[in-house]
């Protein structure tokens, strides 16, 4: 994917925004609208992936803790 | 690894870390020091039929002083395997309290645990950061390193610019040969956009980057060359015959340097009231030449107030390494690097999960608030050029608590 690409895709996902107020942010808040419904069990699952999977891991993100996983 | 037969839930002991710290917190709550103390416990068990059982267990205690808070968190990993890694080990005595000629199946036991100290701030409005120095020890390998992220809310809280770091310094060792030691160095980082697309959809794109140099192989695990054959003996460990060189194989020989990449999109929205539905497509690649597409689909149902219902599926796709082959058909001295990791070689992957999360809060002073989750994953991993297994069928359970005192 181009640089061009990946702009244009950035510039049209933000032109296509609305403007949401504050007190329209329940929905948004609720436990099933988050990125992990349980960030601790998606951390669990994880750690099964990184070891099985040789292209699974995390720079350092929500899911990164930053110590290797002694896979050996 | 390590040579004694495992003990039940060996590692099942509290945390020495989490638990002074839950007391601690508790002291400091009744003094009014602390506004909130939060303690999280999880258990959860991996099996698959590959004949490799993990239980694990994570502790996690955090104090909240409004806009700081401090926590401390312990995992353990309790592993008992007779994989085909552990079967095919030229090393199995030294490796196993079995023998390749007895009738005993060859099986390895080892602990992993990792602390984690965490220092986080959250202003509430929009501003947050973390420092989390990590260490984790297992018989054979030990490995300290520290991250740190941050978050920053703009455009009125619509988009949130996010960035984290990551350093950690490995040494790999070995039960066999205790002169044996590897080490490694590990640098990383992401970036991450959120944005709200609308009241009830959002998208988040984030940029994973990790360069890691130094020993990246297993110090247990051996390459054969040639046109071998296997064969199983009594007990279920691997023969190998028909190879060119030692029958015992090689050791794995990696490149010194690896730079990853990914990327990672999510477009998560609430189709209808109490429905909302995740859908995420990550590509990652390295500069070994592996490279892999993962897409993610999830449903979530909202049953009643504070249940939560998500239903999940998965699918990876691995191309493999470069160097990497099922079957190393030259010498040795033909090749640069090799490997008997089929991770690095092609894998396809699918996966389901199905959980059920319920949430409740404390409506008045002195109630405890809380959480407490169930979630069930199925996985199967298909290997098409691996010589000594072509697929493998696993199932992980997980069980969590969290109290709000």
């Amino acid at each position: 994917m181009s640089e061009r690409t990946i702009l244009i895709v950035v510039v049209l996902t933000v032109a296509g925004c609305a403007r949401v107020a504050p007190w329209e942010r329940g929905t948004l808040a609720a436990p099933h609208m988050q990125s992990r419904v349980q960030p601790d069990a998606d951390r669990q699952i994880m750690t099964v992936r990184e070891l099985a999977e040789g292209a699974t891991f995390t720079g350092g993100g929500a899911d990164g803790n930053g110590a290797g996983c002694g896979c050996n | 690894m390590r040579s004694s037969r495992p003990m039940l839930c060996r590692g099942c002991a509290l945390s020495p870390w989490a638990v002074p710290l839950l007391m601690f917190g508790v002291t400091l709550r009744a003094e009014g020091q602390a506004t909130e103390v939060i303690t999280r416990a999880r258990v959860g068990v991996y099996v698959d039929d590959n004949d490799t059982q993990v239980q694990r267990m994570l502790v996690n205690g955090r104090l909240d002083f409004g806009a700081i808070d401090v926590s401390v968190d312990e995992a353990i990993d309790v592993v008992t395997s007779s994989s085909i890694d552990v079967r095919s080990s030229p090393e199995l005595d030294a490796v196993s309290s079995a023998t390749q000629n007895g009738t005993a199946t060859p099986t390895m036991s080892d602990v992993r645990y990792q602390t984690t100290l965490a220092l986080a701030y959250d202003d509430d409005v929009g501003h947050r950061a973390a420092v989390a120095p990590t260490l984790a020890i297992e018989n054979d390998y030990r490995s300290l390193g520290i991250g740190l992220r941050g978050s920053i809310e703009i455009l009125d809280r619509h988009t949130t610019l996010g960035a984290a770091l990551i350093a950690s310094t490995d040494r790999a060792t070995s039960v066999i040969d205790r002169s044996f030691s590897g080490t490694s160095e590990l640098i990383g980082g992401s970036v991450s956009v959120a944005q709200v697309l609308s009241a009830t959809q959002l998208l988040r794109v984030r940029y994973d980057g990790v360069y890691r140099q130094g020993y990246m192989a297993s110090p247990y695990r051996a390459v054969r060359f040639g046109r071998f054959q296997t064969t199983m003996i009594e007990s279920g460990a691997i023969r190998f015959t028909d190879t060119i060189g030692y029958k015992d194989g090689y050791p794995e020989k990696l490149p010194r340097t690896r730079m990853r990449h990914a990327i990672d999109t999510e477009w998560l929205a609430e189709l209808w009231s109490g429905f909302s539905v995740l859908l995420g497509y990550r590509f990652a690649s390295d500069d070994w030449g592996l490279s892999a597409h993962t897409l993610t689909g999830e449903v979530r149902i909202v049953l009643a107030e504070g249940w939560v219902l998500p239903i999940a599926y998965r699918y990876y796709d691995q191309g493999a390494a470069d160097f990497w082959r099922g079957k190393y058909l030259m010498s040795p001295t033909t090749y640069d690097h090799y490997s008997a990791d089929k991770e690095l070689g092609d894998v396809q992957g699918d996966a389901g999960s199905v959980g059920v999360a319920y949430r409740w809060d404390a409506v008045a002073a002195g109630e405890i608030g809380g959480s407490i989750d169930l979630s069930a994953h199925l996985m199967r991993y298909v290997y098409p050029d691996f010589a000594l297994l072509d697929q493998r069928t696993a199932v992980h359970i997980d069980l969590g608590l969290t109290l709000e005192l």
